[in-house]
C-alpha cells in the first residue's frame, strides 16, 4: 500500500496522525532498547574497570582455577559414566570381584577355614629360649611375604591374636599355651615365602641364634588352616 | 517532532526502569537495538518520501528485531560467529543508507 499525502484531505489527515504515531510509538521502544543497552553495557565495563589489578588478577586466578575444576569434574564424570557402561555390560565381572573380596576379607579377619599351598615351619626348642615377641616377629616377617593366612601348633592367628609370655605355661597365642617344639604353617606363594623366612641375617638367623633352637622350613602343596576359635 | 519525543521518552524510561538483563544477552540485545534504530530511521524515511504503510513499518520493525537476535543467537548455536559481525554490517550499511536519504529529503524539502 502507498501513501501519498494531499494536504487538507480529511482522509490524508487521517493517515498522516497514525504515521506519527507509528513512529512515535516505534522511537519510543529504540530509546528504551538503546537507554538499556548503554545501561548493560556499562554496568560491564564499570565492574570490571572498578576493580583493582589485584582483585582482577584474583578474578582471572578465580576464573582460572573454576575452569580447571569443570575439566576435572568433567573427567571424572566421563569415567564414572564409562565405569557404569562397562559395569551395565559385565555385572558378572562384578559379583566375582565383590566374591573375592568378601573371600580377602574372611581370610583376613580370619573367620573361614583356608587351604592352600604354602609352607611349614618347626621349630624346637630345648631349653626354653623362645619368648612370645620371637614368634610375634615371625608372624610378621610371613605376613610381609603376602601370607593368606597363618597358624602356630594349629592356633589361628589374626589381627588381633595376642602373644603373650606366661612364667608357668611359656608362650600364650590367643590366650591359649603353645609350647615347643612349633610347628608353623602359613598359606600363600611358597617360593615367596621360603625367601622371606630364609633370608640371610633374617629371622631364620635370630631364631638359631639361641642355643637349641632349630629351624626347618619346608614347602608345602596343601595347608589347612582352621578359622580363628 | 514528535517522533524525536519519543525517542527521548524511551531512553528515559529505559534508564529509570532498570530492566534486568542478564550479561550474556548483551549481543543479542545489541543487534535487536541496531535493527530497531535501522526501522525507526527505514519509517522515517518512508514517511518523508510520502510512501508510509503503518502496517508494514509496525510489522517490519517487530520482526527484523527479534529476527536480528535470533541470527546471532543461531550463529552462536551454530558455531557460526561471523553472523553477528554480518549482522552488524547490514544494519550499520542501511542506517547510514537511511541517514544519508532522511538528510537529502530535508534538504530537498527546505528549498
Amino acid at each position: 500500500m502507498r501513501a501519498i499525502f494531499r494536504p487538507g484531505d480529511p482522509k490524508d489527515l487521517f493517515q498522516l496522525q497514525r504515521m506519527t504515531v507509528a513512529i512515535t510509538l516505534v522511537s519510543v521502544i529504540t530509546g528504551f532498547l538503546l537507554a538499556t543497552q548503554l545501561r548493560i553495557q556499562q554496568n560491564v565495563v564499570k565492574d570490571l574497570a572498578a576493580e583493582s589489578k589485584e582483585n582482577l588478577g584474583e578474578i582471572i586466578r578465580d576464573l582460572d582455577f573454576e575452569v580447571r575444576a569443570l575439566a576435572k569434574e568433567e573427567k571424572e564424570l566421563e569415567l564414572r559414566l564409562l565405569k557404569y557402561e562397562d559395569s551395565q555390560t559385565d555385572n558378572q565381572l562384578i559379583i566375582k570381584e565383590s566374591e573375592a573380596n568378601l573371600n580377602n576379607l574372611k581370610k583376613f579377619v580370619g573367620s573361614t577355614k583356608v587351604f592352600g599351598e604354602g609352607i611349614e615351619i618347626n621349630i624346637r626348642d630345648a631349653f626354653g629360649a623362645i619368648a612370645a615377641y620371637d614368634l610375634l616377629e615371625l608372624v610378621n616377617e610371613i605376613k610381609s611375604g603376602s601370607s593368606d593366612a597363618i597358624a602356630i601348633n594349629g592356633i589361628r592367628i589374626s589381627s588381633k591374636t595376642p602373644f603373650e609370655d606366661d612364667p608357668d605355661l611359656g608362650v600364650l597365642i590367643g590366650g591359649e599355651p603353645a609350647g615347643a617344639p612349633f610347628k608353623v604353617e602359613a598359606i600363600g606363594d611358597p617360593e615367596t615365602l621360603m625367601q622371606v623366612v630364609g633370608m640371610l641375617g633374617g629371622i631364620k638367623y635370630t631364631f638359631t641364634s639361641y642355643e637349641g633352637v632349630t629351624f626347618d622350613v619346608i614347602k608345602r602343596e596343601s595347608v589347612t588352616i582352621p578359622r580363628v576359635k | 517532532m514528535l517522533p524525536l519525543f519519543g525517542l527521548v521518552i524511551g531512553i528515559i524510561l529505559g534508564l529509570v526502569f532498570k530492566i534486568p538483563v542478564p550479561a550474556a544477552y548483551i549481543k543479542y540485545l545489541g543487534v535487536a537495538t541496531l535493527a530497531a534504530l535501522d526501522s525507526a530511521l527505514g519509517g522515517i524515511k518512508a514517511s518523508l518520501a510520502k510512501e508510509f504503510n503503518d502496517k508494514l513499518f509496525i510489522s517490519g520493525f517487530f520482526s527484523n528485531t527479534i529476527f536480528a537476535a535470533f541470527i546471532v543467537y543461531l550463529g552462536d548455536r551454530l558455531g557460526v560467529e561471523p553472523l553477528y559481525y554480518a549482522a552488524i554490517v547490514a544494519f550499520g550499511v542501511r542506517l547510514f543508507q537511511n541517514l544519508a536519504l532522511i538528510r537529502r529529503m530535508i534538504f530537498k524539502n527546505w528549498e
